[in-house]
């Protein structure tokens, strides 16, 4: 092989070497720098998602402290007042004599009404007290307030074997079914109010069905009700589902995964 | 995408004319295959890079322009000889365009990937062909004139380059998805 000839070769060789290898740098570099910056952008949305959980998180303390505070009022101020109210109207009662009796009684009737309301009320808003109870319980109290109205029939169904969840998780799960029961008493319009309670293996799945006339969900706007209902499911990485038919009802679906409840 | 596979159907059939072609008709179809492949890439870069840089493919098909016609000029003969000229301007008017591409690419949000992106794969085979082949392009005509048979041997980088090419267009044309923005998974509302 002439000098030449080995000359043009080494040149068309190690030219193309050169250049091949500046083509594999430059999108080994481009690979390499949106790997970065997908990092980057992860990191970033797990410390903006994080923040925003705490911010909820923050938002429900003071909100479960708010709804503490005021069944302590209702229980320990109104509650005394009314039952001392009651008291005097039993002593009135005992010293009185005539016709005028009957409107003390019925006074009286209407006193204690307002106590068993009240201390119901209170118990609602309790923190300490849903906690303790079981969330079977403490949603059929929530149905028998909506019975006394007289204006729903309410029922509830457990199926499956209950498993624990953890007190946290319970006051969520609760706090999202008193919402969904407060838009049914506020928007729906309906009569019949059902509750199921559906344990399964690994998850629970809570359905609220109502008879009220419904509304289009691609047309109705989220409300603050419906956006606190989100808040909280995300905050115990459970599922919300809203189905709602037009003169039907609607029918709210909460699943809550098994994983993360302690056991007792 | 469309226009790199009509440029794959291009380039198939202008091979199979060229197997059965006479010489000097086979040096002919390869300055027709080149030009008629920078005009296929300026048409895919046009429609892929944003409107801005649309000038620098203008540039691109000057130079080429340009320097065709100066070749030309020295050598009138130019066309009907069976040289790749016009090919090292190819790979220098593709080199410039590919680094456009990748440059935008650096600059677009994150909400896709960069695996279902077909247009990436086909850029990698491009940046990876264009300019590797330049140099063979370049010195090949006169390499086989001094040493025919080492030219012989060279080939063998430019069929390598070649198979690369359009395994990566292969790869491009499987992977390629249109991505959209996720949705937030956690809430579902429907009638």
């Amino acid at each position: 092989m002439s000098q030449q000839a080995s000359d043009i070769l080494i040149t068309i060789l190690g030219g193309s070497a050169i250049l091949l290898f500046l083509g594999f740098t430059l999108i080994f570099l481009i690979i390499v720098y949106r790997k970065k910056q997908q990092e980057f952008f992860q990191q970033r949305t797990l410390l903006e998602e994080n923040f925003k959980k705490e911010l909820m998180q923050a938002q429900l303390e003071t909100q479960e402290q708010t709804f503490h505070s005021l069944s302590q009022e209702l229980h320990d101020n109104i509650g005394q007042v009314l039952s001392l109210a009651k008291l005097n109207m039993s002593v009135i009662e005992l010293n009185s004599k005539g016709p005028s009796n009957e409107s003390i009684s019925q006074t009286k009737s209407l006193l204690n009404t307002a106590i068993n309301d009240l201390r119901d009320i209170s118990k609602t808003l309790n923190t300490d007290y849903v906690k303790e109870k079981d969330l079977a319980e403490s949603i059929e109290r929530e149905l028998g307030m909506l019975r006394r109205t007289r204006k729903f029939e309410a029922s509830m169904e457990v199926k499956g074997n209950p498993f624990f969840l953890a007190a946290e998780r319970r006051l969520i799960l609760y706090r999202i079914i008193q919402e969904s029961l407060n838009n049914i008493v506020k928007h729906a319009g309906a009569t019949q109010i059902s509750v199921m309670l559906d344990y399964e293996p690994d998850a629970l799945t809570i359905t609220i069905t109502d008879n009220g006339h419904g509304f289009d969900t691609a047309l109705t706007p989220k409300g603050v009700g419906l956006l606190n209902i989100n808040h909280r499911a995300a905050m115990i990485n459970s599922t919300v589902t809203i189905s709602s038919i037009v003169e039907s009802g609607t029918s709210v679906t909460i699943k809550v995964d098994r994983l993360g409840s302690e056991r007792p | 995408m469309k226009v790199l596979s009509l440029l794959l159907c291009w380039g198939f059939t202008i091979e199979l004319f060229r197997q059965h072609a006479d010489k000097g008709t086979a040096g002919v179809l390869t300055h027709i295959n080149l030009n008629v492949e920078l005009l296929f890439q300026f048409a895919y870069y046009y429609l892929l890079l944003e409107k801005k840089k649309r000038s620098f493919l203008y540039a691109g098909l000057t130079v080429f322009g340009t320097a065709l016609f100066v070749t030309w000029q020295v050598n009138p003969n130019f066309f009907r000889e069976r040289n790749y000229l016009d090919g090292v301007y190819l790979g220098v008017c593709m080199t410039l365009w590919c680094g456009l591409f990748f440059y935008e690419l650096i600059q677009k949000p994150l909400q896709y990937s960069l695996k279902s992106d077909g247009n990436f794969w086909a850029n990698c085979g491009n940046i990876l062909f264009y300019p590797g082949t330049m140099l063979l392009f370049g010195l090949g005509n006169y390499m086989e004139h001094i040493n025919p048979e080492l030219w012989q041997s060279l080939k063998s980088i430019n069929y390598a380059l070649n198979l690369t090419l359009y395994a990566l267009y292969l790869v491009a044309f499987c992977r390629d998805r249109k991505q959209s923005v996720p949705i937030n998974p956690r809430v579902y509302i429907g009638a």
